[in-house]
């Protein structure tokens, strides 16, 4: 999943944040590289999903 | 006698029978020079409340509403907000005569975890002041290690409490999800909040636990806590597991032995270990960012929204960098897959803690991989997944967990061991950390009497 400048543009408008055109593309690689970070959860089988038992909140 | 080096209990015993007033105290208190607090009690309050702690100088997070003084989360968006309104743990503390001394340095909105995102700057560690304290707690941690005060209160939504402490040679206590109200806590996620004690010993986080636990009707989530036993630090009949996943590579080899160490001391009390295994522990720092940041963005908007768009340039980087993060993860496709999946790898986390605790009364693990970092470095990312793995695991379970120092590296930095309990047990560790500290005495270490020791000719 690579985070493009004009993505996070929508969601800095969607959270009402104002970014800079120079932190929009900043922080367009930075999301990017804690996106691409999330490896645990992207190996998560279907077989481990729908092992998880729904536990009470 | 050295005041700043007796425990907040022994300090109340002597404010109780006479001996000393908290006048005395609070001249003995050691001047902030590590930028722990943001803001300080003109005149602090005399105590107006009975209990073993009455008369103890003490701190808040500054996430910690108290009415009349600011309650800036360290950020510039509140710099100049005051509460109309005290928390209920400040409430509680008040009537049981706890002295505050102010309000304590943090990671911006309770989001880091060394103390460097606050825009009032960071805070040093006592023990080497070009390191950090570590955070989000960043003040609370510095501020009883340097001798400021007797004890203070932090918040952890993920270490926040229990990772500061280890780096800062204390005990950090972060009790049962609810065990603790949070009204009058600016939320960070609150499906993972709680507010939680920092002190010298494991005795004086039960005294503060005590005070102030207790169901509150302004948070929904508050529950009772079974009746505090009295902390005798037997450990006779007590399983301890230890938990295998977290001597991975990236561990600190001086801190897995500490940790051995630690188990061999709470064996000398009368516990058995074992090693035990925790596969679903691999999830916890993934899903922790998710679940999260998802919160955070959903509570700033909902407590700030008509600010963002006139203020939003003075959120920090690292708030900012979240709240985005978090908007993604509820509002896009791919983003609402990982919060689906972070939810079901919060489940399968959540079983496997149960089914240890079928087994054991309590879980051991390092509270950190590494020893305090220095300030301005970006530290390891596999280091700091594992040290992730170590504190967030607590918080998305729900259970109470605590960090007791266990001994100093090569670099004289301190080192923390975890103790995890069940769901509830809060007592059960608190006591399990008491038999360790009168088993060891790494908690009495002051970074103050070292340095005057390394002077010395």
């Amino acid at each position: 999943m690579k985070f493009t400048p004009a993505l996070v543009g929508r969601l800095a408008a969607l959270a009402g944040l104002t970014l800079s055109e120079e932190e929009t593309g900043t922080m367009a690689l930075e999301l990017t590289r804690r996106r691409e970070g999330l490896r645990a959860l992207d190996e998560l089988t279907g077989q481990e999903l729908d092992a998880a038992p729904r536990m009470p909140e | 006698m050295d005041l700043c080096k007796l425990t907040a209990l022994e300090l109340g015993a002597l404010l109780g029978s006479g001996e000393i007033t908290t006048e005395d105290a609070l001249r003995a208190a050691r001047p902030d020079e590590l930028n722990a607090f943001i803001t300080k009690a003109p005149s602090p309050a005399p105590p107006c409340g009975h209990s073993s702690l009455a008369g103890v100088p003490m701190a808040y997070k500054d996430n910690i509403c108290i009415r009349g003084f600011s309650a800036t989360c360290a950020s510039g968006l509140l710099e100049d907000f005051v509460p109309s309104y005290n928390a209920t743990v400040a409430e509680r503390l008040r009537a049981a005569g706890a002295v505050s001394l102010g309000k304590l340095n943090m990671d911006e909105f309770a989001m880091g975890g060394t103390g460097e995102s606050s825009y009032f700057g960071p805070t040093q560690n006592p023990w080497d002041t070009g390191r950090s304290p570590g955070g989000s707690s960043s003040g609370s941690g510095a501020a009883v290690a340097a001798g400021q005060v007797w004890y203070t209160l932090g918040s952890d939504t993920g270490g926040s409490v229990r990772q500061p402490a280890a780096y800062c040679g204390i005990t950090g206590f972060k009790p049962t999800y609810g065990a603790l109200s949070r009204y009058g806590l600016i939320a960070h996620a609150s499906s993972l909040d709680q507010i939680g004690p920092i002190a010298r010993s494991a005795e004086d986080c039960a005294a503060v636990l005590a005070l102030l636990a207790g169901r509150d009707p302004r948070d929904a989530v508050s529950l009772d806590l079974p009746p505090r036993p009295p902390l005798s630090g037997d450990l006779r009949g007590i399983k301890i597991g230890i938990i295998g996943e977290c001597f991975a590579p990236g561990l600190s080899g001086e801190i897995a032995r500490a940790v051995e160490e630690a188990a061999a001391a709470l064996r000398a009390r009368g516990a058995v270990t074992e090693r035990c295994s925790l596969p679903a522990l691999r999830y916890a720092p993934d899903t922790y960012v998710v679940l999260s940041t998802a919160e955070a963005s959903s509570n700033l908007s909902r407590f700030h929204a008509p600010q963002y768009g006139l203020h939003s340039e003075r959120l920090g980087s690292e708030v900012r960098r979240r709240i985005l993060l978090g908007t993604y993860f509820l509002c896009k496709e791919d983003g609402r897959d990982c919060y689906a999946r972070a939810r079901k790898a919060q489940d399968l986390l959540r079983a496997g803690f149960d089914a240890l605790f079928d087994r054991y009364d309590l879980l051991l693990t390092p509270t950190t991989a590494a020893t305090a970092p220095l300030l301005g470095s970006s530290g390891d990312e596999d280091v700091s997944r594992l040290c992730d793995s170590y504190t967030v695991s607590p918080n998305l379970a729900g259970l109470p967990a605590l960090s007791m120092p266990c001994g100093f590296d090569g670099l004289g930095l301190p080192m923390g061991a975890q103790l995890i309990g069940p769901r509830l047990g809060d007592w059960t560790v608190l006591n399990a950390a008491h038999g360790y500290q009168l088993e060891t005495c790494w908690h009495r270490a002051v970074p103050w009497e070292r340095a005057r020791k390394e002077a010395e000719p």
